[in-house]
């Protein structure tokens, strides 16, 4: 009978500690993927969108220019989302939202890959002889993001910043195994740095 | 003096190891796509069925509509999903498409649906409403292996003839490890495909 309690105690104790260095990982995984970076001001904001963020750092002066790249063509994507109008429609919003036409940068360029869009921006920001600039992306591809960025821009000296978009639900990366999305948005994440070693080690793709 | 010789002897084999994989790569990465590919060929039937998970399966399926005699395209999505469209699901997305491209409108149908288990779940459902006999099942190159296998589980009691037919799009299966979209994908396929597997095993 003591023996019997023992294991029953064993077996109870060993599943509670389980479940909870399982949950503890699995929350982990998801607060790693996002990062929130303070600055102070930045030369330039990269976003695709006035959000009402870009718009307050743009308002207070935290930010000089927004840079914003837009697809050149639909391509393998649902025509739906390709925008044709879509550089007169940013103006006239901008104009709207009472921003300066000269503060809003448009680039007509199809990004797919987010090496593609660290290397593109590089190119655009050291063009711009930029200092700093602030990118804004998905919460849960911020990591990613700076990832790209930290292997792209130390070189040439410019300093980035990485935030997401305002009105995160905490829940969504602390318990993203409970939306099928998130964990697949999250599993991709992941994917795309493993990539990058998986064809760093084999000497496949020059990413530079 | 042994103990250096032994690691050395432990380093060149690693290292050897390492040269090869990388020598061979092709070799060794290439079976991992071609697992997941099987392609029946494409037969005259009484419906198409392809999910929004792609714009490249969407697309041969609705070539193969505008081609065939099909009677029906059946299109699935989950309803739940957000786009960069604010507000529009996959599925709505799909409906413009079909208007962009001219596909009769008479032909389609629309589902809501959340994964691969409910898409066969749906097509079987409305084959069974309409009084189909046969089916082809369009996605991509990657998917196959995964896709055949739910759908076989589901149909694995109607005398449904089923085939699974893919477009090859953009996807580079000779290569999958050096393009961003395929590397992920093949990936995904073989972390759902073993979860898949257990869990119809599972539930019979």
């Amino acid at each position: 009978m003591r023996k019997l309690s023992f294991y029953i105690i064993f077996a109870v104790s060993f599943l509670g500690v389980s479940y909870w260095g399982v949950l503890k990982i699995a929350k982990q995984i998801g607060s790693y993927l996002v990062v929130n970076d303070k600055f102070e001001s930045v030369d330039y904001i990269v976003s695709n969108r006035f959000s009402p963020m870009v718009l307050d750092y743009i308002r207070n002066g935290k930010a000089k220019f927004i840079v914003m790249a837009i697809a050149e063509e639909p391509d393998g994507v649902w025509r739906a989302y390709y925008d044709r109008g879509a550089d007169a429609r940013i103006r006239k919003e901008a104009h709207k939202l009472g921003i300066p036409q000269e503060k809003v940068l448009i680039y007509k360029k199809t990004l797919k890959e987010v090496w593609d869009r660290a290397i593109f921006y590089k190119y655009i920001l050291t063009q711009l002889k930029a200092k700093s600039a602030l990118f804004i992306a998905k919460f849960y591809h911020t990591r990613t993001l700076r990832f790209f960025l930290n292997k792209n821009f130390e070189e040439v000296g410019i300093k980035t910043y990485v935030q997401h978009e305002n009105q995160i639900d905490e829940e969504d990366y602390d318990r993203w195994w409970k939306k099928t999305t998130y964990a697949n948005l999250f599993l991709e994440e992941y994917l795309t740095m493993g990539f990058y070693y998986l064809n760093k080690t084999l000497w496949t793709r020059n990413f530079y | 003096m042994i103990k250096i010789k032994k690691m050395f002897k432990a380093f060149t084999t690693v290292f050897f190891i390492y040269v090869m994989a990388v020598c061979f790569q092709s070799v060794w990465l290439k079976p991992f796509a071609n697992f997941l590919i099987i392609q029946d060929s494409y037969i005259e039937g009484d419906l198409i069925v392809v999910s929004t998970g792609s714009y490249d399966r969407f697309l041969v399926a609705s070539n193969l509509l505008k081609k065939s005699q099909a009677s029906s395209m059946l299109i699935l999505g989950d309803q739940r999903l957000k786009t960069p469209l604010p507000g529009k699901s996959p599925l709505y997305i799909a409906k413009i498409e079909t208007e962009l491209l001219g596909l009769p409108n008479d032909k389609l149908e629309f589902r809501h649906s959340t994964s691969t288990l409910v898409d066969a779940r749906q097509t079987k459902k409305l084959m069974e409403e309409k009084g189909y006999n046969a089916a082809s099942i369009i996605s991509d190159p990657y998917n196959m292996r995964r896709l055949k296998m739910i759908f076989n589980y589901v149909f694995k009691e109607s005398n449904i003839n089923l085939r699974f037919v893919y477009g090859k799009g953009r996807w580079h299966p000779d290569i999958w490890w050096k393009i961003d979209d395929d590397f992920k994908f093949v990936l995904k396929e073989w972390i759902k495909f073993p979860v898949d597997l257990i869990r119809i095993r599972m539930i019979g």
